[in-house]
């Protein structure tokens, strides 16, 4: 019960905490401020031995406990065991809810420094309460047995755990969740000064002390997203990183409106300008975290997304509807008060003046996070019109966000070359001639490459010109003063990041290969050899093709297996030849091969599995093609699927038959071409008494030939099923299909069929984020500077 | 300064239009077997993989042919573009999307729930190790 006392005790320091501030904040009573100061430290402290409790007890395999019985198992060693600490829901709120005691500890001297302790220390510890909510409501220490009472005795100690999934067993799982949940934690910064701000009636000064954490949301979250986007690329193996899935949206919203928040804070600091509209933006992102939290942990999605979601249970659901709604009245009832009271300052800006450009760049932002949230949100908002709940298809994210995403890159590149207040045009018209051309230039370029969507050629033109913009500024910048480099480093990132979006999702190529061992086949340029499979490390099996390219050639251990957690499930990983591509390290020689061959483009092998090729499911009589038909069941042969619907005899016949003598048998055959024109045929045998049958061939107007050579009824079960004989016409594509079947299973070959992709400039995503998070790092060291040079 | 409202509400205005008949356009409905095979609208159908019935991957076509039943107990035939997904044995439920076509429904997309998040309905068993992963199904 030791784990229940500490998570008890978090929650009381916390609370305390909690009153404790908001009373010295109303009163000015010294002697609360220190009780509330012991309270948030005890309450942190225990929330840490929490945590550091239950990862003891991952790290020992306590099996007994609920949480570590149902991803953990003795197979699992460091540093992988330490991320089943967080693999299920009640650990990845007490990463949360860590992070946010972490935060709140360096949050303390941090506001106390500048002056803003009490009121916003007073928010923040409410919302670790919250948090530390969480894990009275789903405890994470609970035993097997409190679990499954009816099947589980007291006191049982299971052998081993249930394991880890095998997909999560991966480099990225130990990384990617606890930067993405650093970004989640950080957001409550931003929205307790912006409480804070409301409270004290303090409408500028907040936010010079919450920026810098507005971009360290930025920065961590921006780049946990990206982490999460590259796993899916390189452990899933559908070629993407990113699917509009609840999941990644969830993150996604938040960090749009951090950013959005950055370039609104930006305006009011120089302007004096956006004053009310501030409020939200440093609440919103908080806010959108919880909802988020709520849409994929509560259970309301359902079965609308990929990811499953575990009910979890209906206080969970309470707690988090509660959670979302205390925080949201809050904040926005004790705007809706102080509304009144905060000046509104006229800014007198032209269209032509950065601040316009600034307020047009967030509100771009904010509605594709509108834009997303509504998607992400559709199961919900069906249900309500509907009753019923429905996803929404990855063409709307596209549809409404990417005339957004073309408007937002030519404000990058326009904002930057406008002046506060208002720009001369003939100023203008100077610094944008070189930027423009390049892009233009650049951008027929492209077309000629082929480039045609006038969709993608608008997208390409505004982020070149983007780019280039950027680059030209931030190269003055850079002789300049290179403190100041953040905010051009950040929207070059940007730039790049839409080039290379543009380039690997809508210009990538795919071809399925059917490689037979060591015969070769060509695909974009390289040769492609399947050499025969090796085994790994448990059930795992490597299928290794090799990749030629010139005189130089690799080994692509594509890597596919049973998976026995997934209850023999084949899970397949892809390989990539990338620059990012860790053999690198063991296999010297492979980065001069990538870096000659795919530097400007991906190889990406998915293995889809090995077939059996050369006839051997097909077999042939005189009368052609054999295709067994059972009833009812459509069977795909060559260019038709045929659907066996049972037989049929002539009226006049029908005596015959029950009399025992010769009689025609029909069988009805639906036959369906791949163009979609159905027929439906009824090729008929004369049965003769003594067992044996004489075959009518019926011939289509294609020329294509149909005979029953075989009619079977099961004995038992009472199912018929017949031979049917399939000869195609002499001209028909299937004749390949006979001469395979007449070969007969002798050649029959294994073969690996694969997916080979070619993923254009994808190395443009992965870097231009990387640029964009130095961006948001360089400018968060400037606001951390100006923040102690203003002394607030 | 009240131009600058009009504008505004103009600009708001056709964006949630625009929004709004994207939302309806995009949204893909969930229905049984029985009305995917009479609309032409691409829909999703849940439901689960007729394990005994006929299951193969056509690799000149790059197709994945199977059967699978909604919870109306209907049956329908499913060609997926594309090879069998991740995960299909062991996913309890699957959702496939697409439109019925030539008697088929044709799928562009077969999503499996991905078991990792399910939880264990009867928890550890006594008897073996092996039991842990039983206890799945």
């Amino acid at each position: 019960m030791l784990g229940r006392a500490l998570v008890y005790a978090a929650f009381g320091g916390m609370l305390t905490a909690t009153f404790a501030y908001t009373y010295n904040f109303f009163s000015g009573d010294e002697k609360f401020l220190k009780i509330a100061r012991i309270g948030f430290h005890i309450g942190a402290i225990f929330v840490i031995l929490t945590a550091g409790y239950l990862m003891d007890l991952v790290l020992t395999h306590q099996f007994q406990y609920t949480y570590i019985w149902s991803y953990s198992s003795y197979e699992i060693h460091p540093p992988l065991l330490i991320s089943t600490f967080y693999v299920g829901q009640q650990g990845s709120f007490m990463l949360w809810t860590m992070y946010t005691a972490i935060i709140g500890l360096i949050l303390m001297a941090y506001s106390r420094k500048h002056h803003y302790e009490s009121s916003v220390m007073g928010i923040f510890s409410s919302i670790a309460t919250f948090l530390i909510l969480m894990a009275v409501v789903k405890n994470p220490f609970e035993r097997v047995w409190q679990t499954w009472p009816q099947t589980v005795p007291a006191g049982f100690m299971p052998t081993d755990g249930r394991g880890l999934n095998p997909l999560l067993d991966n480099l990225w799982i130990i990384i990617h969740p606890p930067i993405l949940f650093l970004g989640f934690a950080s957001t409550a910064v931003p929205f307790a000064h912006a409480f804070s701000g409301l409270l004290r009636k303090d409408h500028d000064n907040w936010t010079k002390v919450a920026v810098p954490w507005t971009l360290f949301t930025s920065a961590v979250l921006g780049f946990g997203i990206t982490l999460g986007g590259f796993w899916a690329y390189e452990t899933l193996g559908w070629g993407g990183f990113w699917g509009w899935d609840p999941v990644e949206n969830s993150s996604f919203i938040p960090w749009l409106l951090a950013v959005a928040s950055i370039h609104t804070l930006l305006v009011q600091r120089r302007t004096g300008g956006f004053k009310r509209a501030n409020f939200i933006m440093g609440m919103l992102p908080f806010l959108l975290v919880l909802y988020s939290t709520f849409l994929t942990r509560s259970g309301v999605l359902g079965d609308t997304s990929v990811h499953s979601f575990v009910k979890p249970g209906m206080w969970v659901y309470v707690l988090l509807v509660i959670f979302i709604a205390f925080f949201a009245i809050l904040g926005f009832g004790l705007y809706l008060i102080r509304v009144r009271d905060i000046p509104k300052k006229r800014i007198n800006y032209t269209f032509s003046s950065r601040e316009f450009a600034l307020f047009l760049g967030a509100a771009s932002l904010v509605v594709i996070a509108g834009f997303t949230l509504i998607g992400t949100s559709a199961p919900l908002i069906t249900n309500i019109l509907k009753g019923k709940p429905s996803a929404i298809a990855n063409s709307y994210y596209i549809k409404t966000n990417l005339p957004l995403a073309i408007f937002m890159a030519a404000m990058i590149g326009l904002g930057q070359l406008l002046w506060w207040k208002k720009t001369n045009s003939q100023t203008l018209l100077r610094t944008l001639q070189l930027p423009l051309t390049a892009a233009t230039i650049l951008t027929v370029i492209v077309i000629f490459a082929g480039m045609h969507s006038i969709w993608m050629v608008m997208f390409f033109l505004a982020s070149a010109f983007a780019l280039f913009v950027n680059l030209e500024i931030g190269y003055k910048i850079a002789k300049g003063n290179p403190k100041f480099l953040g905010a051009s480093l950040a929207h070059i990132g940007v730039a790049v990041l839409f080039i290379g979006i543009i380039a690997s999702t809508h210009y990538d190529k795919t071809v399925t290969l059917e490689l037979k061992p060591n015969l070769p086949q060509k695909a974009f340029g390289y040769e492609l050899t399947y050499v025969g499979p090796h085994p790994l490390t448990g059930t795992k099996v490597a299928y290794d093709v090799t990749v030629q390219s010139g005189k130089s050639k690799f080994v692509a251990p594509l890597v596919m297996y049973h998976s026995a957690y997934n209850g023999g499930a084949i899970l397949r990983h892809p390989y990539i030849f990338s620059l990012v591509n860790y053999d690198a390290f063991t296999h010297p020689k492979l980065l001069g091969f990538i870096a000659s061959n795919m530097l400007t483009r991906d190889l990406y092998l998915s293995p889809q599995g090995m077939e059996m090729t050369g006839g051997s499911s097909l077999q042939s009589s005189r009368y052609g093609i054999t295709v067994p038909l059972q009833m009812n069941d459509p069977t795909n042969v060559g260019r038709y699927t045929f659907t066996f619907t049972g037989f049929q005899v002539p009226p006049n016949e029908r005596e015959a038959m029950m009399e025992g003598k010769t009689f025609d048998l029909g069988s009805i055959v639906k036959i369906t071409s791949k163009d979609g024109a159905s027929q439906t045929i009824v090729p008929t045998n004369e049965i003769i008494p003594n067992g044996e049958s004489e075959l009518h061939t019926l011939k289509i107007s294609s020329g294509d030939k149909f005979t029953v050579t075989d009619v079977h009824v099961d004995s038992k079960t009472k199912q018929a099923s017949i031979d049917l004989a399939y000869m195609p016409a002499k001209k028909s594509p299937d004749m390949a299909l006979l001469k395979q079947a007449e070969d007969g299973p002798n050649t029959a070959n294994e073969a690996l069929v694969l997916e080979a992709t070619i993923k254009p400039f994808i190395n443009l995503v992965w870097g231009g984020v990387v640029i964009m998070v130095i961006g948001f790092i360089v400018t968060w060291r400037r606001r951390r500077e100006d923040l102690l040079r203003e002394n607030i | 300064m009240k131009a600058k409202y009009i504008i505004g509400g103009v600009v708001i205005a056709a964006f949630v239009v625009f929004g709004a008949i994207s939302f309806m356009q995009n949204n893909i409905a969930y229905v049984s077997a029985k009305v995917a095979e009479q609309t032409h609208r691409t829909v999703q159908v849940k439901g689960s993989w007729v394990k005994t019935m006929k299951t193969f991957y056509d690799p000149t076509t790059n197709t994945f042919h199977f059967y699978m039943v909604d919870d109306h107990h209907t049956i329908l035939p499913v060609v997926l573009a594309g090879a069998k997904p991740n995960n299909f044995e062991i996913a309890p439920n699957i959702v496939a999307k697409g439109r019925y076509e030539d008697g088929v429904f044709q799928a562009t997309n077969v999503l499996t729930k991905c078991p990792s998040k399910y939880q264990s309905k009867t928890g550890p068993e006594a008897s073996t190790q092996q039991s842990a992963s039983k206890s799945y199904n």
